[in-house]
């Protein structure tokens, strides 16, 4: 039961590369929500807030057994996406992607969310009563002053990428060279093998170092001036 | 030649073209195609050899493998996953996909053996299943004997011996095999119940006994062409393959028990 | 001068409700009350940063809301120079950038608010190339001053713009204040509680007392002189 370094580099290769993804598909998406939930007040906010954080408290295997209904061949993404662009989602990297940007989405709008919060609103007021548009206002008022946040929104949600497992092996599968991430792998050989430990101190080192770094970002999102 | 049968010879021609085949004994080299085969983890090394193998006769071929549960690979074949051949560690996953009609063909591929394992580097002997009453085995690592196949197995052999009622209080529940064996590695139990193929990979352990056959239901890992991959040549190819005496080779010398007798292929 | 006029009718969720009329012609209209009297509110509600449950407001010839007619122009359409009591300068943007943001999304509507002119009335001139964080409060609310200043509004509404800085400041920036509105003539509403600077500023003051208009007229008839501030 070798791991050969082959398998091992394909492992941290598409860690990386769904991690990557991941985040920079769903960075969008949460930078909308972390805004709206950060400004918008309103009594339906607490649906959105929990249907934000549901992949927080589900246990990972029933999120990726959803996301798997919908994106399977017969499912009513997955056949839409198969029929107009002949893609793939169920056992491949992308699906992998798709369950690691889920999971870290609610760990990425919180981050978000908080730094959204940290700037004064009436600043937005003071950029509209200049001119600017309310879509204007955001883009040259508000967000540049969240930037720090944001920023640890993304490594949190990397991190939590690197270690996604219940739901990736639900929807991605575990084929070594495509699906295969470090979680995955690192529990495939589990015990028979003392070069897992190789993988696995990768896996700690990665996870405290993006910890730290978002732990950083966070603090310079606290004591930026945004009032 | 009369017009219809020139006609004839020339859809004839066509339909070889188009079909990429010659009429002669199928040209496999010639085959190609991207086939997806899910399988019980606890078949990884075998089934990553004998694909290796196939590779060699059909390069065109590539064989992607999702390791996994079982049960999980069921689900996923359940929910739409096109999935092309499905290896389960337990008759009772495949049963479940020939009742939801996903099953195009099927076989017994091989068997394996229970056996009882122990620390390789402690003295602990076990001659007979009954040791494992005495008090100094405070700890029986099993995989979860409710659901886990290895563990029901396990069950099944220490209720037939009339052990299971004394043993169950014993038994510390894994998530698999691999991690019963952990628990033995690292001395949390002092003895465990797994699969003779496990047990061979993890220097670790030392078997110390094995269970006669008949004390369980036969283990099967039954493999199963789905409807997916019925009308794909290159997953038929593979599926007799994989039946075949030459990957029956492969299994045999990663520990799995092949019957020599035909196979019971259902319709 | 153009003529404002100003009506609304308000309920807040805590409690308060705001229903306010009033008109003016005047160059410096004051809005002066105590504190929690509305006079903010009523600001924001000219600006367009609040909507009114029901009100009417014009300037001119212009109607920026009419909740009968379900007439509602956006704020940024209106064109107001807003000076905030903690001056709010973007501080992610130096001082010349904050001074240009107006500018660059009304393109042409200085008219005769010449950019070089407000920088020396104002004395700025130092200041260009620093960040917010680095200027004194005093340099930061003539910072603010010229930022709505130079969006070439049509009205200008203040919003206690000295009540943050200390004393001696104050005298300064008073002076800053009167420099303008010598200079540009823009119609300006200034909120107070303090009866030396309404005085000193402005011709037209509307009392609010909780809510309401109690009070209208010059500053002699509408302040005692005994009144300080209240």
């Amino acid at each position: 039961m070798e791991f050969s370094n082959w398998e091992a580099w394909s492992a941290v290769r598409l860690s990386f590369q769904v991690g990557l993804c991941a985040v920079l598909a769903s960075l969008p998406i949460a930078i909308a929500v972390g805004y709206l939930l950060a400004r918008w007040q309103s009594r339906g906010k607490w649906l959105l807030e929990v249907l934000v954080n549901m992949p927080l408290v589900l246990p990972p295997v029933v999120t990726g057994y959803l996301l798997l209904l919908v994106f399977a061949p017969r499912g009513p993404l997955g056949g839409a996406l198969d029929n107009w662009f002949g893609v793939r989602i169920v056992f491949s990297w992308l699906g992998a992607a798709i369950a690691a940007a889920v999971m870290s989405f609610p760990l990425m709008v919180r981050a978000i969310r908080l730094a959204f919060q940290a700037v004064d609103p009436r600043l937005e007021m003071a950029a509209r009563s200049l001119g600017a548009g309310p879509v204007d206002a955001f883009f040259s008022v508000a967000l540049p002053l969240a930037r720090s946040g944001i920023l640890a929104g993304c490594v949190l949600a990397f991190a939590r990428s690197l270690g996604e497992f219940g739901a990736t092996i639900m929807v991605a599968g575990n084929i070594v060279g495509e699906t295969q991430t470090i979680p995955l792998a690192i529990f495939s050989r589990w015990g028979a093998d003392a070069e897992v430990w190789r993988l696995a101190s990768v896996s700690i080192a990665l996870a405290a170092g993006a910890l730290l770094a978002s732990e950083w970002l966070e603090r310079r999102q606290a004591t930026r001036e945004t009032t | 030649m009369t017009r219809t049968a020139t006609l004839r010879i020339v859809l004839w021609v066509c339909a070889v073209i188009a079909t990429g085949q010659s009429t002669a004994a199928a040209d496999t080299s010639s085959l190609s195609g991207r086939l997806l085969l899910l399988a019980a983890a606890s078949t990884t090394e075998a089934v990553d050899d004998a694909r290796a193998e196939f590779g060699k006769l059909h390069p065109g071929v590539t064989i992607r493998v999702s390791y996994g549960a079982s049960s999980t690979l069921a689900q996923q074949i359940a929910a739409g996953a096109d999935a092309d051949l499905f290896l389960s560690a337990s008759g009772q996953w495949a049963e479940f996909l020939q009742g939801k009609q996903l099953v195009a063909r099927g076989r017994d591929l091989f068997g394996n053996r229970l056996v009882i394992v122990t620390a390789a580097d402690s003295n602990i002997e076990v001659k007979q299943p009954d040791d494992l009453l005495q008090p100094r085995f405070r700890r029986l690592a099993m995989a979860d004997p409710k659901s886990v196949p290895a563990g029901v197995y396990g069950r099944q052999a220490l209720e037939t011996l009339g052990l299971w009622k004394q043993l169950e209080a014993k038994v510390a529940a894994a998530a698999d095999v691999r991690q019963a064996l952990n628990f033995v590695d690292v001395g949390a139990a002092e003895a465990g119940i797994v699969y003779a193929t496990d047990a061979a990979t993890d220097k670790k352990v030392r078997t110390a006994l094995v269970f006669d056959a008949k004390l369980h239901e036969p283990i099967r890992y039954p493999l199963v062409l789905l409807k997916h991959g019925a009308d794909r040549a290159a997953a038929v190819a593979l599926y007799d393959f994989l039946g075949s005496p030459a990957a029956a080779a492969i299994f045999r010398r990663h520990g799995f028990v092949v019957p020599a007798a035909p196979d019971r292929p259902k319709p | 001068m153009k003529r404002l006029s100003f009506q609304c009718a308000h309920r807040f969720a805590g409690g308060f409700s705001l229903d306010a009329a009033f008109e003016t012609s005047a160059q410096v209209t004051a809005l002066f009350g105590p504190s929690g009297s509305g006079k903010t509110s009523v600001l924001y509600i000219i600006a367009g940063l609040l909507r009114p449950q029901s009100g009417s407001i014009t300037l001119g010839d212009q109607t920026w809301l009419d909740t009968r007619r379900a007439v509602y122009r956006k704020a940024e359409q209106r064109h107001v120079g807003f000076v905030f009591q903690d001056h709010l300068l973007f501080p992610h943007l130096t001082v010349e950038r904050n001074l240009t943001y107006g500018r660059r999304r009304r393109p042409g509507r200085f008219g005769a608010i010449e950019p070089r002119r407000v920088i020396e009335v104002l004395e700025l001139g130092d200041l260009i190339g620093r960040y917010p964080r680095n200027l004194s409060g005093g340099e930061k609310q003539r910072v603010a001053l010229g930022r709505s200043l130079l969006s070439g509004p049509e009205l200008l509404l203040m919003d206690e713009p000295l009540a943050a800085l200390d004393e001696g400041l104050k005298e300064r920036i008073l002076t800053y204040l009167e420099r303008v509105v010598a200079e540009w003539h823009v119609p300006t509403i200034y909120v107070s509680h303090n009866a030396a600077e309404v005085r000193r500023l402005a011709e037209q003051v509307i009392v609010l007392d909780q809510g309401r208009v109690s009070q209208c007229g010059s500053p002699v008839e509408v302040l005692p002189a005994s009144y300080s501030s209240l």
